[in-house]
């Protein structure tokens, strides 16, 4: 049976011998597919409590996801300038998580209620794509 | 108008016919593209920098090493809880911080893609 | 010495002068290939021990991955590697471990039983 498609070795590969690894691009394989990307921020409210972000994406069906956060750094007493891929989990303890979770239609990550203090501006980054996550 | 790309379906799906989500690549679509990949380590209590100087914060994944296991590795989130360790970046490098007891290697992905 | 390849831009960028993060793919650049994808559960039995499954990936390499878990508090919802739901359900984690045969994935067991619906993918890419 032929066998057709694309590939594109790394550069100093032959392509014709080249093993997976060693391509750049094959259409054997499924990529992660951006499907939509962006940017926000969330202000701590006083008093703290919880808040949820929510992105709409409406595809029908759970996409797999990456988002990245600002935290608050405790060592520092100052909002990171640095993104941390989520979910951040705190062994401190109390309610200072940032979890993201998907559905259907929405992606949404859930503030803590301690996780940064009133005030803080907390910047955030996602991408949602095409393969699913269920 | 005319619409021009390049655009390659999954094996078993028609190209003419096929949802982007059954799509391997199309020019519609962004796929990360990695700008520099490695292994290093980390000694516990410490961090890890590595320099990218792409001048914006790029798109990265890190992999370390189980705290007390060899050659097991798991994806690190900014979760202490599961990964004791951290990993985020910026504008000019790449940090992975290990909260474990033990020294870790690592896997690092810096992409081109901006977060 | 001459220089080939192929690059893809976005769209509305010049490909004759498109930098690499305005473009959809360029042959100078790895891509992430998923070699490997499928769903699997984890039967959690209420035993407050935490349960696991095997998946082999038959790579030569320890294997970058990515995956969701849907866990006990929603059936509709999925989390990412290294979650804990502590919203909605009793606090129940998920994580994933790769090692030179296996990924490896956890849930959390807080008491009650339940059955954890994982989505993953194997990269072509390692992690070590």
């Amino acid at each position: 049976m032929a066998n057709y498609g694309l590939k594109i070795s790394k550069p100093g590969y032959d392509v014709s011998s080249a093993s997976d690894s060693e391509l750049v691009y094959s259409s054997k394989f499924d990529t992660l597919k951006v499907f939509s990307s962006g940017s926000g921020s969330i202000t701590v409210p006083n008093p703290m409590a919880e808040q949820t972000v929510t992105i709409t994406h409406n595809l029908g069906y759970r996409p797999a996801f990456m988002f990245y956060t600002q935290i608050f750094d405790v060592f520092s007493g100052s909002v990171t300038s640095g993104y941390y891929m989520s979910p951040y989990t705190d062994p401190v303890g109390g309610d200072g998580s940032i979890m993201p979770y998907v559905s259907t239609t929405t992606l949404k990550i859930r503030y803590g209620a301690v996780h940064a203090p009133s005030g803080s501006v907390i910047n955030y980054k996602y991408f949602i794509f095409y393969n699913k996550a269920i | 108008m005319a619409n021009y790309g390049i655009k390659v379906s999954k094996p078993g799906y028609d190209v003419t016919s096929a949802a982007d989500r059954y799509l391997s690549l199309s020019s519609k679509l962004n796929m990360f593209k990695v700008f520099s990949s490695g292994t290093s380590s980390v000694a516990s209590g410490n961090t890890l920098q590595i320099t990218h100087s792409l001048g914006y914060i790029p798109n990265f994944m890190v992999y370390i090493e189980t705290d007390g296991s060899t050659n097991q590795m798991e994806i690190v989130s900014a979760s202490l809880i599961t990964n004791k360790a951290q990993a985020y970046a910026d504008s000019t490098k790449l940090y992975v911080y290990n909260y474990g007891s033990s020294t870790r290697d690592v896997y690092y992905y810096i992409m081109y893609d901006p977060i | 010495m001459s220089n080939y390849g192929i690059k893809i831009t976005k769209d509305g960028y010049d490909t004759s002068s498109a930098s690499i993060p305005n473009q959809i793919l360029n042959s100078s650049c790895n891509s992430l290939k998923i070699v490997a994808e499928g769903q699997t559960t984890i039967s959690v039995n209420g035993n407050n021990v935490d349960d696991t499954v095997t998946i082999s990936h038959g790579r030569s390499n320890i294997p970058a991955f990515l995956a969701f878990a849907q866990l006990r508090g929603s059936s509709t919802v999925s989390y990412p590697l290294n979650s804990y739901d502590l919203f909605s359900g009793s606090g129940e984690g998920f994580k994933g471990t790769a090692n030179s045969s296996n990924i490896v994935f956890t849930a959390t067991d807080s008491g009650t039983a339940y059955t954890a619906t994982i989505y993953y993918y194997i990269f072509a890419e390692p992690s070590r």
